[in-house]
């Protein structure tokens, strides 16, 4: 098998299965564009359709993905291409440019309104730079590096993506949609979900002990992920939020304009009613129409003036009557602004409300146009009021509920500035004026982002304690590790040790034994010619090499002590120190008392008579009368269980305590006792190994004798 | 079996030995019991194979015997000595006595699984290493061996 193929057949089946899905889906998306199947690309007719870049980008990372076994170059290069496409859709996003890029490769049929045709959403590119680049990485040379910095931007591609699979599980696909107009496609969420997956299995070791090893690491990249979680849904709160404010303000817009249509509608039939009247009342004396329309006038704030033209358009009469234009007896039968309104109004036989224009007086205002009949249904000219729009502007700041922002009039036709806000005043059909405020100034005393802060407390807080958690979780395990390592290690010293003290004695005790076989083969071939001094010399060099020999037996009890496993069983006391004592060869006049100990312990039987030995050897060996009592005493008590080694021997001065357990100690010289020195050190060791204490209580000065006082935990 | 001169029913021991001195305690006690068995001695368990399997100029050891064997030895140690004859069909049935310094447990699992016929402990003392040769001389007399 060539080399590729055997990278590429080691690697799991569902990575090569997942990527050529994607591969496989991104094409086929990439062909509905081209045969423009708009059904494909966007799956669902609500959500955002994944855009050719996008599925570009996808195919790119597909590809890396599977010839990510077979070539570092390839995955890397093919990764810049996909890395490169959205990392420039992101900066024309968030640098406001125009690269060109969007329809480079496809021009778009259909697009959202609102966006740039083609272009990925931001969103999407957010995920692809990420995603990408933890393919790119693989350029770095060095191991550990490429590792960490993978896991690192594949964990902030993860946070942007849970964030957005989010949008899509609770059916609030909107709340993540960066811009107004786009979001994330459903069909580019699977394919970068898998693609991150694919990833994520590569980087991201699923073992407790391994991600221990890489601590630092670990704890970066879930603080990138819970980083850019908590981004991308505070981006998507206050994109929320805002487009909340911005129809909180529309909506205030339009209370203002349905108010001041209200009261231009309550206007118009005020002047529709005098007209009504004045055809009932032909004939009342001036005095009184006059006072009847001063009241109107002054009564009514929209109003400049009022005025009555007869059928030929002359001008009846005028309130109020002092005016600079239109005066009483004048003729407006041929001025531009009224005439074409006089003959409408007569044609249609309905009040007629002219759009905003100059009057006379240089003032912009519209005219409300009403119509006069006879009874007997003869045309007597119109009633025309005069409302200037300064006057509509005073009206709309002493409303019961007047605007908090500044709102200015703009005719319909007229352009509107950027980032405002309108809505229209109609009169019937005609299109009468529009209210316009601008946007900034509606959001600057606009209630704060409260859920954006709460959530971002809360995300700080949680994230915080996630991180503390798994820090302490991978400290923990890290310590469990190294425990283990030294447990291994101290394992092999022992083992080490053991076969040391094996061989040691092995091999120590042979040519010891062969010097004390020669020196009986010397005795017994020599036999009576043997000098005196020589057979006294061959004494002492028996006697000295059999102390070599203890001294060597106890050494190798002392170390298996530490060797063997302690094997727990439940025994009773007395019985089990009796059967030590009884083990012992002591002098006649040494006798072992026994007291007490009839209670059952859970302990290593061996070690305990290792332990009852030892001590009462010590105590015999070290009497320094031919009669030694030498006393066991076993009790229990609610914590402990105690042996007391008691003896009336000569004792032990309190400034040797210290000394006396530690290895090759003697009190006396070897010459005077023989003895290892080895008896309280083996003891000690043995009572540390159960868990238990050993104290001494002796003072010569005080009276004869000691006292070795062992405690044991019971259990 | 005449060539030698020894009566028949003498017994060679082969005596597998790395050290001097033990070799000489075994030749000694044979002398104090004045036994003429012939002795042959090989110092680790390789040497004794060549000599059993007559790869060994000069040296041989004729049937009946018997194979002292100690087990802490250079280049093939007794266990490994043991488990070669075991597994040889010319030499499993050779009697062996394991006699050794090493008291261990798992040593002496290990050589009775090998049907060893004794296993001896060298004291410490040459006396009771005498003994060890009394039990030895002792067994060569009243077993029977295998041809």
């Amino acid at each position: 098998m060539p080399p590729w193929q055997e990278q590429f057949s080691k690697e799991p089946i569902w990575r090569i299965t997942l990527a050529a899905m994607n591969v496989l889906a991104a094409a086929t998306i990439m062909a509905s564009w081209k045969l423009g199947l708009e059904s494909l690309v966007r799956i669902h007719p609500d959500w955002s359709p994944t855009q050719f870049n996008t599925a570009l980008t996808c195919l790119l990372l597909g590809l890396s993905s599977l010839f990510h076994p077979v070539s570092r170059w390839a995955t890397v290069s093919l990764a810049s291409g996909a890395f490169l496409l959205s990392l420039l859709t992101g900066s024309q996003y968030l640098l406001g440019l125009e690269l060109g890029i969007d329809q480079l490769f496809h021009t778009h049929q259909f697009g959202e309104p609102g966006a740039a045709p083609g272009r990925m959403s931001l969103n999407s590119s957010l995920v692809l730079t990420a995603l990408s680049l933890s393919f790119v990485v693989q350029a770095v040379d060095d191991l550990a590096w490429r590792r960490q910095l993978a896991m690192w931007s594949i964990s902030v591609s993860g946070g942007f993506l849970a964030a957005y699979s989010l949008g899509y599980l609770i059916g609030q696909v909107s709340l993540f949609n960066l811009t107004p107009a786009t979001g994330m496609g459903a069909m580019t969420l699977l394919m970068s979900g898998s693609l991150a997956a694919i990833k994520i299995s590569r980087v991201i070791p699923f073992s407790l002990p391994k991600l221990a090893r890489l601590t630092k690491a670990v704890l970066i990249a879930a603080g990138l992920f819970l980083s850019s979680l908590t981004l991308a849904v505070l981006m998507g709160l206050s994109v929320q939020h805002r487009a909340e404010l911005e129809r909180g303000a529309q909506a205030e817009l339009g209370l203002l304009s349905q108010t001041l249509q209200a009261r231009l509608n309550e206007q118009a039939l005020a002047l529709q009613r005098m007209a009504d009247r004045w055809r009932m009342s032909s004939g009342t004396p001036e005095r009184a129409w006059r006072d009847d329309a001063t009241n109107y006038v002054t009564d009514t704030r929209l109003m400049d003036a009022v005025l009555k033209l007869d059928e030929a358009g002359r001008v009846l009469w005028r309130e109020p009557r002092e005016a600079d234009f239109w005066p009483e007896g004048s003729s407006l039968a041929g001025d531009p602004l009224v005439a074409r309104h006089l003959a409408e109004v007569r044609a249609t036989q309905a009040l007629r409300v002219s759009p905003v224009q100059e009057t006379p007086d240089g003032q912009m205002g519209f005219l409300i146009i009403a119509p006069v009949f006879t009874n007997d249904g003869a045309f007597d000219g119109a009633l025309i009021e005069i409302n200037p729009l300064s006057q509509v502007r005073e009206l709309l700041y002493s409303l019961p509920r007047p605007s908090r922002y500044p709102v200015e009039f703009r005719l319909p036709d007229e352009d509107l500035p950027d980032g405002s806000l309108s809505r229209e005043l109609n009169f019937g059909n005609t299109a009468l004026l529009r209210l316009v405020a601008s946007e900034a100034d509606m959001l600057r005393d606009a209630p704060g982002n409260t859920t954006s802060f709460l959530f971002l407390a809360f995300a700080i807080m949680a994230s915080s304690l996630a991180l503390f958690a798994l820090q302490l979780v991978l400290r923990d395990q890290a310590q469990q590790e190294r425990l283990r390592q030294a447990n291994k290690e101290l394992e092999i010293a022992n083992a080490e040790l053991d076969s040391f003290a094996y061989t040691a004695s092995h091999d120590l005790k042979s040519p010891l034994r062969a010097i004390r076989q020669l020196v009986d083969w010397l005795d017994e071939d020599l036999g009576e010619a043997i000098p005196e001094n020589a057979r006294r010399y061959m004494t002492l060099l028996h006697s000295r090499v059999g102390r070599l020999q203890s001294l060597l037996d106890a050494l190798l009890e002392y170390s298996r002590i530490g060797r063997k496993a302690v094997s727990r069983s439940t025994v009773e006391l007395d019985r089990l120190v009796q059967s030590a004592v009884d083990l012992l060869s002591l002098p006649g006049g040494h006798v072992v008392e026994l007291v007490g100990g009839d209670f059952e312990v859970n302990t290593d039987t061996n070690l305990m008579r290792v332990i009852a030995m030892n001590l009462v050897n010590n105590a015999s060996k070290h009497h320094d009368r031919p009669s030694a009592r030498i006393r066991v005493s076993l009790y229990q008590g609610p914590e402990n269980w105690c042996m007391e080694f008691s003896d009336d021997g000569p004792g032990i001065p309190p400034e040797l305590h210290d000394r006396i357990f530690g290895m090759f100690e003697t009190v006396k010289s070897r010459d005077e006792v023989e003895a290892s020195g080895m008896g309280l050190a083996i003891a000690q060791k043995a009572v540390t190994r159960l868990d238990g204490t050993i104290s001494l209580i002796s003072d010569p000065a005080l009276s004869r004798g000691s006292r070795f006082v062992l405690e044991f935990p019971n259990a | 079996m005449l060539e030698t001169g020894i009566p028949p029913r003498i017994v060679t021991i082969l005596l597998v030995e790395d050290d001097d001195i033990d070799a000489e305690a075994v030749s000694r006690s044979l002398t104090k019991r004045r036994l003429a068995n012939p002795v042959v001695r090989a110092r680790n368990g390789q040497e004794a194979l060549d000599i059993l399997r007559g790869k060994q100029e000069g040296v041989s050891v004729k049937h009946p015997f018997i194979i002292l064997l100690d087990l802490n030895m250079p280049v093939m140690n007794g266990l490994e000595f043991l488990a070669e004859i075991r597994s040889d069909e010319a030499l499993k049935s050779a009697v062996v006595m394991v006699l050794t310094t090493s008291n261990a447990q798992k040593d002496r699992k290990t050589a009775y699984e090998h049907n060893i016929a004794a296993y001896i402990l060298k004291a410490r003392a040459g006396l009771e290493f005498e003994a060890a040769m009394e039990l030895v001389d002792c067994y060569w007399r009243y077993v029977e061996f295998p041809e």
